[in-house]
């Protein structure tokens, strides 16, 4: 039986539960996605010895946080692809609650030593409640770079802290050691959400951030930078926006739009920052006492390989960061 | 000046003088839509 499965399995018997038909229908849904994010507590249990199996209830615990955190997102974006469509807004609400209080349940009825069951309830209550004051600050649509950081740390950093943290937790981790991994999650979260806008930004139809007037990292750039095509492109997200609220798609001034994106070094400015933030976290990591980091290793390496797979598409080497050091040529 | 105009001011000065770390920023900022299509791997928050 493969993780999602167990997983499932394990969700599926918890009582709170089994009295809610549409929040097992759900649930079977969101696991059948077998969303990668999900699994971010297991290389955390496994760098502190422990076994994969141990993660299970973090792992219960994560997604079920983000099913709630998704449920939230979508009714606050409009977004067309959102759950609410179908079931309605206030159910989408009532599940979503509902999902919030199973991620702690998840952990509750573990196995789990007590303090540390303990500090994994903290650190996915400490998350719900960052991740709402950080849903409230993206709401009011941040409009410069200081408040980007702000809501990206409040809304998608504790999401991976809290991954890391209680995947630790449950694999025998002390809690100081526990704790160090929160760090390595902070900018493991920070990560994510580059890559995010950066996959919205570029999408094609127009992604809500366009339609909505939204301020991801590379429009924030674009509309910030003094630069030659400056005016074009406010104007060009000026009508975006209106297209959006006339029904009439304006893939011309999308395509226009993400040009000028790329022109002004708004997508390079992202992939500087996935890089920092690849440097900072693999130093995080080599400072914590781990007795097998292989697994954590390789995910930051995972992250960082489109960026290389880009640089090497183009022909280009990539930033000093991307080349190996001597040391390692050696190895 | 702001981190991000610093950012722009150097991109295109410095790739000029083909820097090891700017210049292949600045070769992002020549690619099309498509070229970088390799970004699309990156785990982000997905949607579903």
């Amino acid at each position: 039986m493969d993780t999602y499965a167990l997983l499932l399995d394990y969700l599926l018997n918890l009582s709170l539960i089994q009295t809610w038909p549409e929040m097992q229908a759900l649930l079977k849904r969101a696991v059948a996605k077998k969303d990668r994010n999900w699994e971010l507590p297991v290389p955390a249990c496994e760098a502190v010895g422990g076994r994969t199996e141990q993660a299970i209830p973090a792992m219960a615990a994560i997604g079920c946080l983000q099913i709630s955190i998704i449920l939230i997102d979508d009714l606050l974006d409009s977004d067309p692809r959102g759950e609410y469509h179908r079931i309605g807004a206030p159910a989408a609400a009532n599940l979503a609650a509902a999902f919030q209080a199973l991620s702690l349940e998840a952990i509750a009825q573990s196995k789990t030593e007590p303090a540390a069951a303990l500090a994994a309830l903290e650190s996915l209550n400490h998350t719900a409640l960052l991740t709402a004051l950080g849903q409230q600050l993206d709401a009011q649509n941040p409009s410069d770079e200081a408040a980007y950081w702000k809501v990206a740390q409040m809304k998608s950093s504790p999401f991976c802290v809290a991954a890391f943290h209680t995947g630790a937790l449950l694999g025998g981790a002390p809690l100081e050691l526990a704790e160090k991994l929160k760090r390595l999650g902070e900018v493991y979260g920070e990560l994510i959400q580059i890559y995010d806008d950066l996959h919205d930004t570029l999408a094609v139809p127009a992604d809500p951030d366009w339609t909505l007037g939204r301020s991801p990292l590379p429009i924030l750039f674009a509309q910030t930078v003094e630069h030659p095509d400056k005016a074009r492109f406010l104007e060009l997200r000026r009508a975006l926006v209106l297209s959006a609220v006339e029904g009439l798609p304006d893939p011309q001034a999308l395509t226009e739009a993400q040009a000028i994106l790329i022109r002004c070094g708004a997508i390079s400015y992202g992939v500087h920052h996935i890089l920092r933030r690849y440097e900072i976290a693999r130093d995080i990591l080599r400072e914590i006492p781990l007795s097998r980091r292989a697994a954590l290793e390789a995910l930051l390496e995972k992250q960082v390989k489109p960026v290389r797979e880009l640089f090497a598409s183009l022909g280009a080497a990539g930033p000093k960061i991307m080349r190996p050091s001597v040391a390692e040529l050696a190895e | 000046m702001s981190t991000m105009q610093e950012f722009y001011t150097r991109l295109f000065q410095e790739s000029e003088t083909d820097d090891a770390d700017w210049a292949p920023l600045a070769q992002l900022a020549q690619a099309t839509v498509s070229e970088l299509s390799a970004l699309e791997s990156g785990e982000d928050w997905g949607d579903w």
